[in-house]
Formats: C-alpha cells, structure tokens, sequence
C-alpha cells in the first residue's frame, strides 16, 4: 500500500519536525509565555510545512484555487495573527478576529459562489446569500474557536488540541473519500505537526502553548471542511460533524463526569471526539464503497490515492 | 469615362467583400469538443464536454478577419462514468467552482489549404496560453430548408500542467489530445 505509506510518511514527518523544532525552541527560552506561543506556532508550521513538501504539495504563485490560498495565504497569517495574540494578551482575540472574519472569503475568493464566471448572473450565491453564509461561517467559527480556546487554557490543555489533531486526521481521510484527494491530504500532516508539537510538551514542560496550538489547529480544519465542502464533495453534514466533534471535549466539564481524575477526563475527551470522527469516516468509507461498487463495468478501479501515487 | 468605370468597380469589390463575411452561431447538436487522456500510459481514457457554446465569423475575401470563439462549461464534462466525472470536477483536476469555463478566442487566423490555421488564446484553469491548430472545412450546406451552415474540425494537443492542471501526473497523463468538430448556421 505505498498510497497510505507517503500519507504516513508524511504526518511522521511533520511531527518529527515540529517536534524537533518545540525542541530546540524550548531550549534556548526564557520562561515568557508569549514565546512559549510562538515557539508552539512556528514549530508546527514548519511540521505542518515539512509534511505538505514529503506530499509533494507545490501551491501556485499567484494563488489562483483554494488550496492555493489556503496555504500562503490562510495559513501563513494565522500564524501571524497567533503571534500577534500571544504578544499582545489583553487584545488576542482582534487578530483572531480578523482570522475569522476573512477565511470563508479568502477561501471563496473568484469562485462561483461570489461572481459570476459563467456569464451574467452565473453566481450561485446571490448578494444576500454571499453575506449570510459568510456571516454563518465566521460565526461558527469564532463560537468553536473561542470555546475551544477557554477549554484549553483550563482544565482541557494539551487535550485539546489532541483532539483537533485527531479531527484533522479523520477530516482529511473523509476529505478525499469524498473525492477531493490533494485538498483532503492537508489535514494528515497538520494533525502529524500538532501531534509531534504535543510529543515534546511531554518532555518539556512549559515549552507548549494549547491555545495557540488549538487557535492554529481550529482554524486548520475550518479551513480543510470549507474547501472540501465548496470545492470538492464533502457533505454538509459531514463538514458539521467533523467541526462541531472537538467540542464533545466539553462533555467532561458536565457535573458528574467532573468528578473523574484527571487523566481519565482527557481520555474521556479524546475519546468521545475520536467517536464522533469514526462515525463520519465510516459513513463516508461506506458511501465511497458504494459509489465504486456502481453498475459493473468489469473493471477492479483504483482508490484517488492509487492515481495520486501512481509511478512514485 | 474610364474613371467612373474604375471607381464603380471598385465600389463593387468593397461591397461584395463586405457582403461574404458571415456570421456564424455554434450549433450544439453538431458539435462536438472531446478528449483523450492516457490512463497509466496503457489505455486511452475518452471524455467529452456536452455544454459547448460559441460563434465564428468567415470571411473568404479576407481571412484576416475571420474569428472563432468556443466557451464551454467544465462542470459538463462526461467520460461515461459519473463517479469519475464527480472527480474531474473537484480541484483534483478541472476545479468547475473556480474555473467554471473553458474559452477559446482567435486571434490570428491565416488561411491554409482546405481550411485556416488558427491561432488563440485557450484560457484553461484560469491559466491563458497560446495555441495554434489548423482547421479543416469550410463546405457549405442548407439544412434544414433556409438554414444556411458550415463546418470545421481539428486537433490539438496541450499538455495539462502548462495549465496548471498538475494534479494526479502519471496516472493520468499529462498531454491531453483534443478533438473539436463544429457546425455554425449562418446569423
């Protein structure tokens, strides 16, 4: 199966480097948070950038599709905006802010939803509607983000941003059974990025920031579900599902679960985000399956993945 | 007497010269823009875009300004297999939410023996590249009754990652030969 060996090459990759780099940022630190955070942000972008190049991912100059402004635009100034947060605590959440006004647009930018490229009234989305969804975007994402964050920087910690790992994981696996492969693939090294970067929080202590790990990782998958959904053949229901899973993590604040110890409400947490996101990819797999299955043509048809791997 | 003789046939020639240029619209039932795409270097894998749309415009006495346009709706294509034509359709390869369409427009048409060599811009992903094909054709025909129509073929190659369709190279292959035959009725 060389297909899921470059994917899981890929998410070691990006976890190698991020947790290499948490490494040696945590070195050479003093004890300010703020670069605690930007020791936690820059080191999963570089994971995050490690695993996108062992894909062989090369985005166009100038971004013309999705994936494009996802990675040098979106991305790039997310981390930038983290940065900004973690330098200026008291007004963190304007650059946060302006993260999650602009992501559905920058993702949407020139396609059909927003103009008309197939001539005169062509667009899918009329004036009201663009503003609408739009507004539907940035709220959920603000409302998921900023719940996220206040589990984070609370009893949740690293948990969270486990959690999210582990969304991305599912979400990019869903992704491309939903026939978007070089869009769904993203998500297998952001989850490996985080999941290295939470590697090295283990042994060294004070090196991770959860919230600036859990704002870049939200805004990841928020991300990854809006072009799989616009773009490619991500149901909607699944793209809510995967975004909504992390905030299962929230089920261990109820009253009676709060009495467990410590560790077992994280593998509480971990675990009921990681059912959720079962269920959604099994839904898919099985769609998937169905859809190949189609009336027999004779043929034993490849997986995308065989085709994006073929011949390396 | 010469003089008016000359300027009447001159009158005559200008006059005929601006009466050949015809109008053409692109008649989709007889139109046809297909394709082929090697599948793993072993076998050719056919396809075809059932939404083509265009005009043409045919000059004899001056095939300088003869003009071709062809737009045609990516989201259309169609190689037989729904769940394949689902994938063509994502940003794996034609991306239909972004690149809704495919153009083609002459910008330079010189005639050739049995047709023209044409030259255009084939805006394709969002990318505009030069190409340069001869068109074979030209005869006429009346059909139905008082429907005047003409017809032309060619084909081409690209080569998709010039495009920046580079997705999947390899398994499909990266030079995609097209076939475009059209009929127009005369405006």
């Amino acid at each position: 199966m060389p297909d899921r060996l470059i994917l899981l090459e890929a998410m070691a990759a990006a976890a190698i480097m991020a947790a290499a780099a948490l490494f040696l940022f945590s070195l050479g630190r003093t004890k300010r948070p703020a670069l605690a955070s930007a020791g936690t942000i820059l080191s999963i972008g570089l994971g995050f950038l490690a695993g996108c190049r062992w894909l062989g991912v090369q985005p166009h100059w100038p971004p013309r599709e999705d994936q494009d402004r996802l990675l040098l635009i979106l991305f790039p100034s997310m981390m930038l905006a983290e940065i900004i947060a973690a330098a200026v605590k008291k007004w963190a959440w304007l650059p946060r802010f302006a993260i999650a006004v602009c992501a559905g647009w920058v993702l949407l930018y020139g396609s059909v939803y927003l103009e008309d490229l197939a001539g005169p009234d062509s667009r899918e989305w009329t004036p009201g509607q663009t503003w609408l969804n739009l507004a539907i975007l940035t709220t959920s994402l603000i409302a998921v983000w900023a719940s996220l964050s206040k589990l984070a920087s609370g009893s949740g910690g690293r948990t969270v941003p486990l959690a999210l790992a582990l969304t991305c994981a599912g979400a990019a696996a869903t992704i491309m059974l939903s026939g978007y492969a070089s869009g769904g693939q993203l998500g297998l090294p952001l989850a490996g990025a985080v999941a290295g970067a939470l590697f090295t929080s283990l042994i060294r202590a004070g090196s991770f920031d959860a919230v600036a790990a859990t704002s870049l990782t939200i805004v990841g998958l928020f991300d990854l579900l809006v072009i799989g959904r616009f773009f490619g053949e991500l149901t909607t229901i699944n793209a809510i599902a995967l975004f909504l899973a992390p905030l299962l993590c929230w089920l261990t604040e109820l009253p009676l679960v709060r009495r467990l110890e410590s560790r077992q409400r994280s593998f509480v947490r971990v675990a009921l985000t990681a059912v959720l996101v079962v269920i959604v990819l099994s839904l898919a797999q099985q769609k998937f399956k169905e859809a190949a299955a189609g009336p027999s043509t004779g043929s034993q048809e490849g997986s995308i993945d065989d085709y994006r791997n073929y011949g390396r | 007497m010469r003089l008016r003789l000359f300027v009447s046939v001159i009158f005559v020639a200008v006059s005929a010269g601006s009466a050949v240029a015809d109008d053409y619209t692109l008649d989709g039932m007889h139109t046809s823009v297909s394709f082929k795409a090697s599948h793993l270097g072993l076998s050719w894998t056919h396809g075809r875009f059932n939404d083509v749309r265009g005009g043409f415009r045919i000059d004899p006495a001056d095939p300088g300004k003869c003009a071709f346009s062809l737009a045609i709706k990516t989201e259309s294509v169609d190689t037989g297999n729904a769940k394949r034509d689902e994938h063509l359709r994502t940003p794996d390869f034609f991306n239909v939410k972004q690149f809704p369409t495919l153009t083609f427009e002459s910008t330079e048409v010189k005639p050739i023996k049995d047709g023209y060599q044409v030259t255009g811009n084939l805006t394709l992903h969002g990318v505009t590249r030069s190409v340069t094909f001869p068109l074979v054709g030209g005869r006429k025909a009346e059909f139905p009754k008082g429907v005047q129509r003409t017809g032309y073929s060619t084909e081409l190659s690209i080569k998709r990652s010039e495009f920046g369709m580079d997705k999947m190279i390899g398994a499909v292959g990266d030079e995609v030969f097209i076939s475009i035959s059209f009929e127009g009725t005369k405006k």
